[in-house]
């Protein structure tokens, strides 16, 4: 176990934790005289009064003590190791990996988590003195490293950090832990590994990472508590081309990622209509939204489909491009130019005026009769 | 009796004590006759009883009424008056020195030279001892204006000494002492009570009567607000360092036991205990002492 502290810059306000004792002494010390005819009797009320005082007194030094020692360690950040990391003046090396999957864009609220977790990267990495090697690692689905090998420019790490944007990707940890320990390999001195994310329960489910023995691990956690999240998983149209006049089917696929039950509002634009529906999805569950819409010309038109916002709002819409047509395309199979039946049908669909009769003639036989396609 | 202009003495107070006489109710011995009643009997206006005639008795004495009723020869007695010997003890212990505007010391000098100029106005005998740790200075009983104006030069060059043992002090003083009388003790009792009425005793058993003045000031028997500070005994330069709110209930309760084992060794010994407060006007002494 290794105490690593975030601010040591900071060390020298450890001399105010003597600030209670020295308070403490010279309220002692200085009380004005006050000539008295005899003490005795005074004496004898602090017999009484001095075991329960003198004790009081000793109490109150030590949560003096104990409070300054408190805030002071609260401005240096101490940080736990799991493994022995070696002495606190040794060169460190640390990797910071961050993440920047799609899940880190929830909002907390007032900041992003991925804002935060900027924010707790920037302050690791000014934590380093100028003898500590670092280097910062981009993680979603392919992670990428800010410097190729390990550096000690940490104002362009920071930089890089306040330059980053989230992805919509997910996050593939494996890759990049593999990524961090490839450029710790070979270093001299303290190596860790430091994983800012919200440990997104579908990404870092089954991970294990099996780190080498002198490598420590450091996880910070941007997440604080559940974040009930609802999204639109697909928008379709059925049948895919609808002539028009015909009634069209949008089915909208919503689902819950969180334990508790959800009551979202599904709305969906067509063109300039505007439908919605109450959806209660289930946890961890999904379901489906139908709406119909009758499709009143043949040329291409989007469907939105949106969910009332949550916390993450990048899954809360969803877009489609509905291609109708004007005409029907018919399969005749034909058997040849003197295929009567053939002919018939290619003109019945032509007098039809939206049907389109295409004859195919197949490469093998089969029973003579006319098949529509 | 006093021209000159004395510090513990002054005019307004010689004229507030025209109105008082002091006669305390003790029976006392005396060679020269007085206004005191005495044990020993003598010739005077007071009948006391009567008692059988044994030879060698003055014929003049025998009452020949009752010889003319009973046959049996009687003679009546009288009590004798005699002057009355007021011992003053007065504490000058350090302790004494405390007092904001008056001290302690200087109150019971005003209350103990007033006192001294009533007895000798009475035609009385005053003694004065001034005692701290042991008898500082006695000045034998006397009763001339000569003796009262020694007496009080005598307080004013009087100043706090040592530490107070009133016990070993009444010790050291009762052989000085050659007949009963008034024994008037001015202190602040800063000694152990048990201790005080131990070294009374044989003042008692020989017939003194006893006066105790516990003189107190008003931040002694309060204990003033002054927040944290460092008590300083003024007899030993002992400090203790103590939050007045914290010492102040057991303090109160301290001095309340001390008083009251004073009170109650005084109740059951047949010795007046008076409290004296320095913020009161040491001439309501005198109405205690004269009832």
């Amino acid at each position: 176990m290794s105490v690593f502290f975030l601010n040591a810059v900071l060390w020298p306000l450890a001399i105010l934790v003597g600030l209670p004792l020295i308070v403490h002494l010279f309220a002692r010390a200085r009380p004005p005289l006050y000539d008295f005819s005899s003490v005795e009797f005074i004496q004898r009320a602090l017999r009484f009064s001095q075991r329960i005082r003198k004790p009081k007194d000793w109490l109150l030094l030590i949560l003096r003590t104990a409070a300054v020692a408190a805030i002071i360690l609260l401005f240096l950040r101490p940080m736990m190791f799991s493994h022995s990391g070696g002495s606190l003046f040794e060169r460190k090396n640390v990797v910071v990996i961050l993440d920047a999957s799609a899940s880190m864009g929830w909002s907390d609220g007032s900041q992003m988590r991925f804002a935060v977790a900027c924010a707790e990267a920037s302050e690791i990495l000014a934590g380093l003195s100028s003898r500590d090697a670092a280097d910062v690692v981009l993680a979603g689905a392919a992670s990428r490293a800010v410097f190729p090998t390990m550096g000690s420019n940490i104002g362009y790490l920071q930089g890089e950090i306040r330059r980053a944007r989230l992805t919509s990707e997910t996050l593939d940890p494996e890759s990049a832990l593999r990524l961090a320990l490839h450029l710790l390999n070979g270093q001299e001195g303290r190596k860790e590994i430091c994983i800012i994310s919200d440990f997104q329960a579908t990404n870092w489910r089954g991970i294990n990472p099996r780190l080498p023995p002198d490598v420590g691990l450091t996880c910070v956690s941007t997440a604080h508590g559940e974040a009930p999240n609802a999204a639109i998983l697909r928008i379709e149209i059925d049948p895919l081309h609808s002539l028009p006049g015909e009634e069209a089917t949008l089915l909208c696929e919503v689902g819950n990622f969180s334990g508790t039950p959800l009551r979202k509002t599904v709305v969906v634009a067509v063109e300039s209509a505007r439908m919605s529906r109450e959806a209660v999805i289930p946890p961890w569950g999904r379901m489906t939204v139908l709406f119909k819409q009758r499709i009143s010309s043949s040329s291409p038109f989007s469907v939105s489909a949106a969910l009332t916002e949550d916390g993450f709002p990048g899954d809360d819409r969803r877009w489609a491009l509905a291609e109708p047509t004007d005409v029907l395309r018919v399969g005749l199979v034909s058997f040849g130019q003197d295929d009567a039946t053939a002919a018939a049908w290619a003109r019945g669909c032509r007098a039809l005026g939206w049907a389109r009769p295409d004859l195919l003639t197949p490469r093998w036989r089969i029973p003579r009769r006319a098949v529509m396609c | 009796m006093t021209e000159r202009r004395f510090q513990y003495l002054r005019p307004e107070d010689i004229r507030r004590l025209a109105g008082f006489e002091f006669a305390p109710k003790a029976v006392v011995e005396g060679y020269f006759a007085g206004r005191h009643v005495s044990r020993s009997r003598g010739s005077s206006v007071e009948f006391r009883d009567y008692r059988q005639y044994v030879p060698g008795d003055d014929l003049a004495l025998v009452d020949w009424r009752v010889f003319g009723r009973t046959d049996r020869y009687y003679l009546r007695t009288y009590d004798h008056e005699t002057s009355m010997d007021c011992h003053l003890f007065l504490d000058s212990s350090a302790s004494m020195g405390f007092g904001k505007d008056l001290t302690k010391l200087e109150y019971a000098s005003f209350f103990t030279a007033c006192l001294a100029y009533l007895v000798v106005r009475g035609g009385d005998r005053v003694s004065l001892q001034i005692f701290d740790k042991k008898i500082r200075t006695f000045i034998p009983p006397g009763s001339t204006g000569t003796h009262l104006n020694g007496l009080l030069n005598l307080l004013e060059r009087n100043q706090p000494g040592e530490r107070t043992s009133l016990a070993e002090s009444l010790r050291s003083s009762f052989p000085l002492l050659k007949r009963r009388g008034i024994l008037i003790v001015v202190s602040d009792f800063f000694d152990d009570p048990a201790a005080i009425f131990t070294a009374l005793g044989p003042y008692l058993h020989r017939g003194f009567k006893i006066f105790l003045f516990h003189v107190l000031t008003p931040a002694e028997m309060e204990l003033e607000d002054k927040g944290l500070v460092a008590f300083r005994d003024l007899e030993t330069g002992k400090r203790i360092t103590a939050h007045t709110d914290d010492v102040q209930a057991g303090y109160l309760d301290a001095l309340e036991r001390h008083i009251d084992a004073l009170r109650d060794l005084a109740t059951r010994r047949n010795v007046d205990y008076i409290i004296a407060r320095t913020d009161t006007h040491f001439h309501r002494l005198f109405e205690r002492l004269i009832q």
